[in-house]
């Protein structure tokens, strides 16, 4: 089984997890800190990371866009990926991170089983999530997307390095 | 005895709920209600009376007003609505628990339960689906069967996972070929053992399988499977058992649904969510440590 916060809790017992939750986001320097979300499902995790300003942000994020609810955009942005993006960024931006240095990773954008035509959650999730990074000229590392499965996403900010837990193995990404 | 036979049986083994839901019920169907005579039973147990009171000034529940007495709340929101805070608070201690088998930590199937209840209330309102007075009430109980059946799924996992994964079966299909029945089926038996009204019991029964429920009450099914999916998606009580499971396309069709009722009901479901959670968050805890809490 593997498990990297188990392993690195060992190696550094300081190592102390902060949850983000559902259309939240969390934004961390501190390098004893793991930014984790949990019960990804057609949700899209969204973890940026600036090795140079030892900075990074992750999002969790639940529908594709906010126009289906300015109101609730402007005090949950990070409930939808649209406002999230944007304010994730704005936020690391804020505290001196740089564009060209982010570390994209995301994981996620999961379906149901069988041809699911109707909601396509995760699909749109996925398709504005992919949009918005192209636009902000932010290119996407690593992902782990699709299929039934529920997700956890962590990021460590000890050096920004991103897993993802399904079915009780924690896998880098 | 089968495995079948041997976990219907556990059905037994359950609580009933408390007097005073049983009572509330035989009021539901009287249209001439007496308010006082409602009231009493409810006031007859202090901590009770507390909780509803909180929960009618709730955002969600709530009336523009403050509403100081049982009688008032009765006279304002309705037997029903009464009836659905009394459940609510009666069925918390067993779904507020971890679940084992299906790795939901604690609060992950309430969590998923009263968002469900929200969604399907959300739907059908924006459907117009008329008369629809037990969509909370399913929503609240449709995964009941979780909370027995996951005692098994602890044990049998492996070949359930196995099942899921090669021969692409929804995780409650895997169920009922390990097991010989899936938590749907458990929950129905429960509900039914608790007397709860035919639809509540019939809805709860297929609401992994539309296609074979009681067609007299086929809107309030596809409401609970539709509902039941989109908050699985978003991610409210998402187990071991994942999205492992099949939007059946009819149901949404039959319901008029597109994707933009699913965003919509959704980002209503975060806003009520959040109101019910807070005003239940002290409630329960009174449930679980047997210590009533007062009112506010």
């Amino acid at each position: 089984m593997s498990n990297v916060l188990l392993e690195r809790r060992q190696a550094n017992p300081g190592i102390q997890s902060v949850t983000v939750d559902i259309s939240d986001m969390g934004l961390s320097s501190d390098r004893n800190q793991v930014l984790v979300t949990y019960s990804l499902g057609s949700c899209v995790g969204l973890a940026l990371y600036d090795p140079v300003a030892r900075l990074g942000g992750l999002i969790h994020c639940m529908l594709p866009l906010s126009k289906i609810d300015p109101q609730k955009a402007r005090s949950r942005p990070c409930m939808f990926v649209d406002s999230g993006v944007s304010r994730l960024l704005t936020d690391l931006f804020q505290r001196g991170a740089q564009r060209q240095n982010l570390i994209a990773k995301l994981a996620g954008a999961g379906s149901p089983l069988g041809k699911e035509e109707t909601f396509r959650i995760g699909e749109r999730n996925y398709t504005i999530l992919r949009k918005l990074l192209w636009k902000n000229s932010i290119l996407i590392s690593a992902e782990d997307i699709g299929g039934p499965k529920a997700r956890t996403m962590y990021l460590y900010m000890a050096d920004g390095l991103v897993t993802v837990k399904s079915e009780g193995q924690e896998v880098p990404l | 005895m089968s495995r079948r036979d041997e976990i219907l049986s556990q059905v037994t083994t359950v609580p009933s709920l408390p007097a005073v839901v049983c009572h509330l019920q035989e009021f539901l169907n009287d249209p001439e209600v007496n308010f006082d005579k409602l009231s009493r039973v409810i006031e007859c147990d202090p901590g009770l009376t507390a909780n509803v009171l909180q929960l009618a000034n709730s955002a969600y529940f709530g009336w523009q007003g403050n509403i100081g007495t049982v009688r008032d709340a009765i006279a304002r929101l309705g037997t029903k609505r009464i009836f659905q805070m009394v459940l609510c608070m009666s069925v918390a201690p067993m779904v507020r628990k971890p679940i084992r088998g299906y790795d939901l930590e604690a609060d992950g199937l309430w969590r998923h339960s009263i968002a469900v209840a929200i969604c399907a209330e959300k739907i059908g309102a924006r459907k117009r689906l008329a008369n629809q007075p037990h969509a909370f009430t399913v929503g609240l109980l449709h995964d009941l069967g979780k909370v027995l059946l996951g005692t098994f799924i602890d044990v049998d996992d492996q070949p359930i996972k196995e099942l899921v994964a090669m021969d692409n079966l929804t995780f409650n299909e895997a169920e009922k070929m390990v097991l010989g029945v899936d938590h749907a089926e458990v929950g129905a038996h429960l509900l039914e053992k608790w007397r709860l009204p035919a639809e509540v019991v019939a809805a709860t029964r297929a609401h992994h399988d539309t296609r074979h429920g009681d067609p007299r009450y086929q809107d309030l099914i596809d409401l609970i499977h539709v509902s039941d999916m989109i908050c699985l998606d978003c991610g409210w009580g998402l187990g071991s058992d994942g999205l492992q499971y099949r939007l059946d396309e009819e149901a949404a069709s039959r319901l008029n649904l597109r994707s933009g009722d699913a965003d919509e009901a959704a980002a209503q479901v975060m806003i009520g969510l959040e109101e019910l959670l807070q005003v239940f968050s002290p409630l329960t805890k009174g449930a679980h440590d047997g210590v009533q809490h007062p009112a506010r």
